[in-house]
């Protein structure tokens, strides 16, 4: 049984249209396989079956979450999508700090919404220090928020394995962590104090209106687990926490286009990254 | 605070004062509401502001919203038509009345919208919409319901597609009527299709494809040979569109027979420069043919071939083979191999 072109347009057309990811044409095989896993579990014989079950008879959109945990990564380390912080360093940290420093206002604020246990704040702190030159001159705060308190400890200890330090750059390394006696490894205390970790959900909404205005925020692999309407919501406070020219950063196969149309999209390299005007 | 300052603050000079404020009307999920955050859709100048005054309506749950936002049907704003159409679907059955009252509404565009808006809500409710539809007199409309009772596999209207599909004369309909028949049709269909068509000669290009599929989801196992008058008729332009019917074909109807000019045909066509996915299949829809035996024997001569496609596309055609001692050669085949992938292939049997 191969999956034809059609139906594998079909199945990623309504996962775009129902969580918001995209796959492109070359992910066929890789989709292929995690469909297969789910067909056999739901008994459906064609792919074809399985694309009608996914758009017609999955009312609670149970199925269509059991795909989403097949084919999405849990895992997380730091500088994971590595080309989508290269744009933000290279193409859209420059783009807010310019006119800041243009009026002498020297405060960077970045959100880190759904931060698990702290590698992408730790990676965005990182970068700030290795690409701005002036970095002390800068008030500059890196927000980190996650519903879950056990994994917000685990974020504010700042330890980690080997796993999760594997893409660190090798330049970067030794400035920004430590190899520990017992194999694991720790952020450097003068990398981890830019960053404040605190518990919030998103899906609060007098707590997200209390969360101030930020240039950038960073919610990569976040929203695929909300509902269609909690989705909304978030985006929503999203885009009333980012100041006029913000950015905001999704995974790299997720889409915000069938939530709001607020947003300017803009490509930086291979990403797409939304802008509010 | 009170209803009213949420509602004076949908007035506020700042962007987000007036989405809080439409947002808290929301949560306050009161009748009160509904009115104040419809009327300032119309003059409510953000983008932003707007979308997030539909989340609040689809957060108070009074039949007063579903009467307000139909009415959004109507806009010429396509924004609001568009919000509209997606917060009815989210509504589901209970939208249904307010679908139902618009049916006949004079407007053809109306009428496509709540076709659209019906589309999205899994509810014997709405059905008569369908019904409606597929009788409108807006060719657009009728477009329209064919698609989605296809798509939604509303087996019901199969008739009411085969009459549309006999009767119609506009193109895009006949291509409609088509293309729903190969989702709920059945072998009647068939006929359906034949009365209009009689042979592949005169069916216009543009439906050619699916006059193709169509034979292979339909046709009687005696119609074999019309695969064959394709193929020479078009000279193998439909060759893509022939393969996948004759799989089609084989699942319904099993290890069927195709004479020797066929078969030459077919051989010819596994020699011809066509695209790898097509050929993979082509030689696995030849190896599930019952005769002439002439196929068994090119496909085993094939694992010779230094092609390392076509001995991989031989491979898939040799196990779905009904003759004795398959296993056996794909086993002795495989000791002589040292392609990962080709000894993988080798090793997996399979049966049509």
């Amino acid at each position: 049984m191969t999956l034809a072109l059609k139906d594998f347009t079909s199945i990623r057309d309504e996962v775009y249209r129902k969580l918001g990811l995209f796959f492109e044409d070359s992910k066929i095989y890789f989709i292929q396989k995690r469909i297969e896993k789910r067909m056999q579990i739901r008994a459906v014989d064609s792919f074809a079956d399985y694309a009608f079950l996914l758009r017609f008879g999955d009312k609670e959109g149970s199925e269509m979450q059991a795909l989403a945990n097949l084919v999405t990564t849990n895992e997380t380390y730091m500088f994971r999508e590595f080309e989508q912080l290269q744009g933000f360093a290279d193409h859209c940290l420059p783009m807010i700090l310019k006119p800041l420093e243009a009026a002498n206002d020297r405060r960077l604020r970045i959100w880190s919404a759904g931060c698990s246990s702290g590698e992408e704040p730790y990676t965005l702190a990182i970068i700030l220090q290795e690409v701005m030159h002036d970095f002390r001159k800068w008030d500059i705060k890196i927000k980190a928020t996650d519903i879950d308190q056990v994994r917000l400890d685990m974020a504010r200890r700042a330890v980690y394995d080997e796993r999760s330090v594997k893409e660190v750059p090798a330049e970067y390394f030794d400035r920004h962590i430590t190899r520990l006696k017992d194999g694991n490894f720790s952020v450097k205390p003068e990398t981890a104090k830019t960053v404040d970790f605190e518990h919030v959900n998103l899906s609060d909404r007098m707590a997200m209106r209390a969360m101030g205005k930020f240039d950038f925020i960073f919610c990569r692999n976040v929203l695929i687990y909300f509902d269609d309407a909690s989705r909304k919501a978030v985006v929503d406070q999203f885009y009333n926490a980012l100041k006029p020219g913000g950015f905001i950063f999704l995974g790299h196969s997720e889409s915000i286009g069938r939530i709001s149309t607020a947003f300017t999209l803009l490509r930086v390299g291979q990403h797409l990254v939304y802008r509010k005007e | 605070m009170n209803i009213q300052t949420f509602i004076s603050g949908l007035t506020a000079e700042d962007e987000t004062d007036r989405s809080n404020a439409a947002e808290d009307l929301g949560y306050a999920d009161i009748k009160e509401a509904v009115a104040p955050l419809i009327e300032r859709l119309s003059i409510e100048p953000s983008r932003k502001v707007r979308e997030t005054i539909f989340l609040a309506l689809e957060r108070i749950n009074h039949p007063e919203v579903l009467a307000r936002v139909a009415t959004l049907l109507e806009s010429d704003d396509a924004f609001l038509r568009n919000q509209a159409v997606g917060l009815l679907q989210r509504k589901g059955a209970a939208a249904a009345p307010v679908l139902l009252a618009r049916i006949h509404a004079a407007d053809a565009d109306v009428r496509k919208f709540v076709l659209d808006v019906a589309a999205g809500i899994s509810s014997l409710e709405v059905e008569p919409i369908f019904e409606a539809a597929m009788q409108d007199q807006d060719t657009n409309v009728q477009i329209a319901a064919l698609e989605y009772v296809g798509e939604q596999r509303k087996i019901r209207f199969k008739s009411a597609a085969e009459t549309i599909f006999l009767k119609a004369t506009e193109p895009m309909l006949v291509c409609a009527a088509f293309a729903a028949l190969l989702q709920i049709g059945d072998a009647s269909s068939w006929q359906c299709i034949r009365q209009r068509y009689p042979t592949a000669a005169i069916v216009p290009n543009w439906e050619l494809g699916w006059w193709i599929r169509a034979l292979g989801e339909f046709g009687r196992a005696d119609e074999i040979e019309v695969f064959h008058e394709l193929l020479q008729l078009h000279n193998g332009k439909v060759a893509g569109d022939v393969i996948d019917a004759l799989e089609c074909f084989q699942v319904r109807h099993g290890r069927v027979e195709i004479t020797d000019t066929f078969w030459t045909l077919l051989r010819e066509l596994l020699q011809a420069p066509l695209a790898t996915e097509d050929k993979l299949q082509l030689f696995r829809v030849v190896g599930g043919f019952g005769a002439p035996a002439a196929i068994g024997d090119y496909l085993i001569a094939l694992m010779e071939n230094d092609d390392r496609m076509t001995k991989l596309g031989a491979i898939e055609g040799i196990k779905r083979l009904d003759r004795p001692g398959i296993r056996a050669i794909l086993e002795k085949r495989r000791s002589l191999e040292t392609d990962p992938e080709i000894t993988e292939a080798l090793g997996e049997g399979e049966s049509l």
